[in-house]
């Protein structure tokens, strides 16, 4: 008999004792609980309520999923079959007095952070959170800087934070990698706590990282024209001015993740000569063989850019890691891009995760990317 | 050999070198090869700042450097002559990866089925140890059909730095070899003839002091490991002969971060593989002395206690006894 349907014997036979029971359960049972691709998730919080939904961003199940109450109790259950391996984020809908409310599970404590707020995660077995992400104390730490750059193509002042490798030299030449969206990579994703360590260990050589966010974000970083612009011709020679750079594209990268994904290749699109390595998480990338996309005018010129993209996709003639998480509705997109890139002859790594739109799955998947596009030499230095 | 031969564990993030030159009453000055640091290799001051004694640098990757601008025919040779090695390599590495990865199933297999016999895993196992004898084998042959790069210090055109080298380091009490990357320290001592300098500085009654990769490199043999790679199966593979400064052992610096030294399987499969040579880790604290003996040698574990483990064909990993308790 599953740990659910005993409770729920027991909340009927003894119903004057719910509270005390479900206290009891919750105390004793890690939830939600998860037996081989079940999920079992059990919303309590002691008091009241008309009723509860799931809320996930699953894409293929219905993304609100009622709970059934348990046995009269307030308690309320659902299961769903998820593969194994699986990191789900997910929250209640608790209807109280005809009012909905968004809330984090208030029993497990697993939580996943990210620019609205937080979610709570339910991680199947089989998911381990990767040693990598956590910051090695023995680990030489590199370095911010900042400055701000006036831009004369968006008409204003941006920030931009500088991640410098801890045995930077002013005269040494490095490598760089863009990133859009820095700001949240670094809060959300442990992005400087993986760069220390993956440089530390010499799986990726010391590289600079250059942080920068966008103002206007979404229509910044869907494919507006400013944008190669803005990196190519003020970013770039911005860095250049203050650090050695590699002249070599191939040593030089974009990367970023949704939107960030589509502003990083609609750059290199524009300005194949300026950038060979591309990292590219859950891009956006969505293209229309006929008809409209039905995603709104924000879409308009990434649908245009990306139909374009896929006439030609060699022209960027670089190489390319690419992730996506199963459960987002732009993983058939980011497959449908696959097979055309590498008959463009793209060098191209591509990984599907069970995982969402979330920046721990963009987490998760920073090393491979990171070594693939700057590999450092691993199994040849011991220092 | 009258001198002594010291190895050490990573430097970073506590060293251990200064302590134990202190301990050996050494005063310097020391002759120093960073080589595998590359273009840093001149980057000397943290460590002038830690040993506290005069330093004599043999810039051997600059002096390499130097010479292919300058020699252009011996730097084209040599080029030549390592491409030859890389492609090798390649293939050693494809076969490499069958062989274990039969050696791996059989042995992960027969723990439950026990239809496969130990005639079987034994024949698998042979031939890993064949194909990394045979690589050390090809790697003379590639060598021997390059005459010039046999002994590049004999050349008149390095000859001159190979002697400043000797000079430098008739003028030292002993040497310190840092780690680093390991294929091109290997390589640039091999090429000013080094290996031979360092039996001289023994045989004088010098020290060699090594750590993590220079360590590697004075062996007699260099394994490269790395259990977790971002990519493949983290077999560990041969690099080439190292300097030979004592027999017997196989060198793993970093080995708590670059081993999977829980999995009794993994350490009993490298352990099996090299014997008999004996595999030594050597982590940060490391501090172990070799005396050659007839047959291998003997180590004094001087360190921080366990930061030093040998690996057993058993799966075992073992710190070194205490200083006294040497085998």
């Amino acid at each position: 008999m599953s740990a659910i349907a005993e409770l729920e014997g027991r909340l009927r036979a003894e119903p004057g004792r719910a509270d005390e029971l479900l206290r009891a359960f919750v105390s004793t049972h890690d939830l939600p609980l998860r037996d081989g691709r079940n999920a079992t998730f059990l919303f309590w919080d002691g008091m009241p309520a008309e009723q509860v939904f799931l809320v996930h961003w699953i894409f293929g199940l219905e993304s609100r999923q009622p709970l059934q109450r348990l046995a009269d109790s307030k308690a309320f259950v659902l299961r769903l079959d998820l593969p194994e391996g699986a990191r789900v984020e997910y929250k209640f809908e608790v209807l109280r007095g005809g009012q909905a409310q968004w809330l984090r599970d208030p029993i497990n404590q697993r939580q996943a952070f990210d620019p609205f707020g937080s979610n709570s995660v339910c991680p199947m077995p089989g998911y381990h959170e990767p040693h990598w992400v956590k910051r090695d104390p023995t680990a030489r730490r590199g370095r911010l800087e900042s400055f701000v750059l006036r831009s004369d193509v968006y008409g204003d002042e941006r920030p931009i934070v500088v991640y410098l490798p801890y045995e930077y030299r002013p005269g040494k030449r490095y490598p760089l990698l863009i990133c859009h969206d820095g700001s949240d990579y670094r809060r959300y994703a442990s992005f400087l706590a993986i760069l220390d360590n993956l440089i530390h260990w010499h799986e990726v050589k010391p590289l600079i990282v250059a942080f920068t966010d966008g103002v206007e974000r979404n229509r910044e970083y869907g494919a507006d024209p400013r944008q190669p612009e803005f990196l190519v011709d003020e970013v770039l020679p911005a860095l250049q001015a203050r650090h050695k750079i590699s002249q070599d594209r191939e040593e030089r990268g974009l990367m970023g993740a949704s939107f960030g994904g589509v502003a990083s290749l609609w750059t290199a699109w524009n300005r194949p000569e300026a950038f060979g390595r591309l990292l590219l998480q859950s891009g956006s990338f969505v293209f229309t063989d006929v008809g409209g996309h039905g995603r709104g005018p924000l879409w308009d010129p990434v649908v245009s850019f990306v139909n374009q993209y896929r006439v030609d996709p060699g022209r960027i003639g670089a190489r390319v890691y690419m992730s996506c998480g199963r459960f987002e509705s732009l993983i058939a997109y980011n497959r449908g891009l696959v097979p055309l890139m590498r008959r463009g002859g793209l060098e191209l790594r591509f990984t599907e995760s069970d995982d969402g739109h979330n920046w721990i799955c963009w987490r998760d998947r920073l090393r491979e990317g990171l070594t693939w596009l700057f590999p450092g030499y691993l199994w040849m230095v011991y220092d | 050999m009258p001198g002594r031969i010291v190895l050490l564990g990573p430097q970073h993030p506590e060293p251990n070198l200064p302590a134990m030159l202190d301990r050996a009453g050494v005063r310097g000055p020391l002759a120093v090869v960073s080589a595998g640091w590359r273009y840093d290799e001149g980057h000397l001051g943290p460590l002038a700042a830690a040993v506290k004694r005069p330093l004599v640098h043999l810039p051997l990757y600059r002096w390499f450097d130097d010479l292919s601008q300058h020699e252009p025919g011996l730097a084209e040779e040599w080029h030549r002559r390592q491409q030859r090695i890389a492609a090798l390599k390649r293939a050693y590495q494809i076969e490499l990866r069958g062989v274990a990865h039969v050696l791996e199933e059989l042995e992960s297999r027969a723990i439950h089925d026990k239809g496969i016999q130990a005639e079987e895993i034994a024949y698998a196992r042979a031939a890993v140890r064949t194909l990394d004898k045979r690589v050390l084998q090809r790697l003379d042959e590639v060598r021997a059909a390059f005459p010039r790069s046999l002994r590049p210090w004999e050349l008149p055109e390095v000859a001159a730095l190979h002697d400043k080298a000797r000079a430098w380091l008739a003028d030292c009490e002993g040497m310190l070899v840092a780690g680093g990357h390991v294929a091109i320290l290997l390589n640039r001592m091999v090429f000013f003839g080094l290996d031979d300098l360092s039996r001289e500085l023994l045989e004088r009654g010098g020290l060699v002091a090594a750590w993590s990769g220079g360590a590697m490199v004075c062996s007699e043999r260099i394994v490269l490991f790395y259990d977790d790679p971002p990519e493949g199966s983290g077999d560990p593979e041969i690099l080439d002969r190292g300097l030979g400064l004592f027999r017997g052992l196989a060198l793993f610096p970093h080995a708590g971060r670059r081993l999977r030294l829980e999995d009794a399987d993994r350490v009993h499969r490298l352990a099996t593989r090299l014997h008999p040579a004996r595999c030594l880790t050597l982590d940060n604290g490391a501090c172990v002395e070799v005396h050659a003996t007839a047959d291998g040698c003997e180590l004094v574990d001087l360190g921080t206690p366990g930061s030093a483990r040998e690996l057993g064909t058993d799966g075992s990993v073992t710190a070194l006894p205490a200083a006294g308790g040497a085998r």
